[in-house]
């Protein structure tokens, strides 16, 4: 996977208009996924997801480091998402009623509820950590947060996540 | 319930297992990015055209006058400038800054009255004279292009006054305006070349439509006079009005006719007379004399061309300016200095005041700068001829002699000269006036056959002394 982004990012850099959209398709799904325990609506992760990879596509040619270029942009997604959120509206997901209720699913129901009762920042560090398996040096480097700040954020959703799985189970 | 990392990573992950971007989530990004590289795309073709745009315009407006009669850009911003400074100095003089103007830079009392004549504001005035001046055009010409519309700017340009000129003026003006002192009556010009204007003050005796009469002359009232009082219009009936409940003063500017009658150009009517008398010249006994009937106090500028330690005489002035000890000089660079510092070809303004048929320097401005080519007072002191003593003042003289009281000479009598510098401690000029009996004095002068001695320079050290009789002469 990182040979393969560093041949594309390269491939990018030298004004490949293709290569774009094949740094798209290798990097969209992680950012996706992390946008969501950020924002909790597939609306609002669309709409981010497009602006981040705009703003992406009009530095394109200054990328030359090709390690740094997923930090870059979840950096950059999550910008547009703080804006985002401030604009419009605290996070309100509504949870989604399942029809099945096999255990594997009640869990889920639980951990959805759980993560809805975390602050978008906590939700963020906890899906960035657990989720996309960033280390706390990166994670600092994308919220702009003090190291103690990101850990007491996990400690601390951690903490009601647990709580709330207890209770549930 | 224990939980350790990988519990929590597996549970985030099947949580989020099914959240996977939409299909077409690609489309949405790329179409994004075409309407954005549109939209760039027409934003810089816009800043392009705009930026040529204020290109072709700045370099077109830098050699064709695009700003119509205010002519070409640099011409406007000129014109800018040279009204910011006018409307500066207007403010710097207070009241009737054009005839300050008029009189600072000599201007003949015509020339004046045509600018007070106008009805170009004060600014407009101000700037009109001094184009003119420093133009050589009449400003009848400048006030000609004015009134057809032309900027300042492109006036200057045409009759080829820089900004650095219009600044030297409002300088010369300044300077001028600072001599006389702030707050004074403004006079009336004073330049009277032709020898046909007369200006007269004192108490109005009498007054018709048509005739006033100022200090015993009678002056013809045309449709061209104007009458002021107060900064503001007054009528013949109006003064008739007030001359019944008491006295009136007027300065009258008039012209002499040919059939010698005198028309007056310009009535200002006072409640008081003025502090210092006109002082009537007849013309008929003084005919060479151009300023004769003029202004007690004037300015005069130009080249020194004729200097001693008693007259001087500046190209442009046809009479003998008095020098005396009352006399104030300074130089550019140097500040107060003596009579011995005016050279022939050195530019001066002069303050000048009628006495009777003498002009009296009051002030002696050197605008060139001082140069120490001049003994200093070290050199002085090599000079065998020049000695220094110290004492105790013990009388002053009428005739500006003075004894001192040293420790050598019990009586040593001092002479002041017209080329004496009488300074205080802090160099700063005295006048022989302000010496008193018992003030510590340093000499710095001449031994002459009668053994009194010649003053070259008088330092005050103290006020009064304590203590007099305490001098050390020194030799």
């Amino acid at each position: 996977m990182d040979d393969e982004l560093r041949t594309v990012v390269t491939r990018v850099h030298a004004g490949e208009e293709a290569a774009f959209d094949d740094l798209y398709h290798l990097t969209v799904r992680q950012l996706y996924r992390t946008l969501y325990t950020y924002l909790m609506t597939r609306e609002d992760v669309e709409d981010v997801v497009q602006e981040a990879y705009l703003r992406l596509y009009q530095v394109r040619r200054k990328l030359d480091d090709t390690r740094s270029v997923p930090v870059y942009l979840r950096t950059i997604a999550i910008n547009c998402a703080r804006r985002k959120l401030r604009r419009a509206h605290p996070v309100t997901a509504p949870v989604e009623e399942e029809d099945d209720v096999s255990g594997t699913e009640l869990v889920k129901g639980v951990v959805r509820e759980a993560l809805q009762q975390l602050s978008p920042a906590d939700r963020l560090v906890m899906g960035l950590f657990y989720g996309d398996q960033t280390s706390i040096q990166d994670i600092c480097r994308m919220t702009g947060e003090k190291e103690g700040t990101v850990k007491s954020r996990l400690s601390r959703a951690r903490e009601r996540l647990r709580e709330v799985i207890d209770h549930g189970t | 319930m224990e939980h350790n990392d990988r519990e929590y990573t597996d549970m985030l992950n099947n949580e989020l297992k099914d959240i996977e971007p939409g299909a077409g989530l690609h489309s949405k990004v790329r179409d994004g990015i075409a309407a954005n590289a549109v939209h760039m795309r027409r934003r810089n073709t816009a800043l392009g055209a705009v930026a040529i745009a204020i290109v072709l315009t700045m370099g077109l407006s830098a050699v064709t006058p695009v700003f119509g009669r205010n002519g070409t850009l640099p011409q406007v911003i000129t014109a800018m400038a040279a009204e910011r400074q006018a409307k500066k100095m207007s403010k710097t003089l207070g009241t009737a800054p054009v005839q300050q103007t008029g009189t600072a830079l000599q201007t003949s009392v015509t020339t004046v009255q045509a600018v007070s004549d106008s009805a170009l504001s004060e600014t407009d005035g101000i700037l009109a004279l001094v184009i003119a001046k420093r133009s050589g055009k009449s400003v009848t010409e400048v006030l000609k292009l004015r009134t057809d519309g032309l900027g300042w700017g492109i006036i200057m340009a045409q009759l080829n006054v820089s900004g650095r000129d219009i600044g030297k003026a409002m300088s010369q003006v300044k300077a001028a305006a600072k001599t006389k002192g702030q707050g004074e009556n403004p006079k009336p010009a004073v330049s009277n070349t032709d020898g046909t204007k007369i200006v007269v003050n004192g108490e109005i005796t009498g007054v018709s439509t048509t005739v006033i009469t100022v200090d015993g002359k009678s002056f013809v009232i045309g449709a061209a006079t104007q009458l002021k009082y107060q900064g503001k219009a007054i009528t013949t009936t109006e003064i008739a009005a007030k001359l019944l409940i008491g006295k009136l003063y007027a300065t009258v500017q008039g012209t002499k006719q040919a059939d010698t009658t005198l028309l007056a150009n310009l009535i200002i009517v006072q409640d008081t007379p003025e502090e210092a008398k006109q002082e009537q010249v007849d013309e008929q006994t003084n005919p060479s004399n151009e300023q004769a009937a003029v202004n007690n106090d004037q300015q005069v500028r130009g080249k020194v061309t004729i200097v001693s330690a008693t007259v001087l005489h500046v190209d442009g002035f046809a009479n003998d300016i008095i020098l005396n000890a009352d006399t104030k000089v300074e130089q550019v660079g140097a500040g107060s200095t003596n009579i011995a510092a005016i050279k022939v070809g050195q530019t001066v303004q002069v303050h000048v005041r009628l006495s009777g048929t003498t002009y009296l320097a009051q002030q002696v401005h050197i605008e060139d700068k001082y140069v120490k080519t001049e003994k200093t007072d070290d050199e002085q002191q090599t000079d065998p001829s020049v000695k220094t003593w110290q004492g105790t003042i013990a009388a002053i003289f009428p005739d500006k002699s003075i004894t001192l009281v040293t420790e050598a000479n019990p009586l040593l009598v001092i002479r002041i000269t017209a080329t004496s510098v009488l300074q205080d401690a802090s160099h700063k000029a005295l006048l022989f006036a302000t010496l008193t009996v018992g003030q510590k004095v340093t000499i710095m002068g001449r031994t002459l056959t009668d053994n009194s001695v010649e003053v070259v320079k008088l330092t005050t050290t103290t006020s009064t002394s304590v203590n007099p009789g305490k001098g050390n002469g020194k030799h």
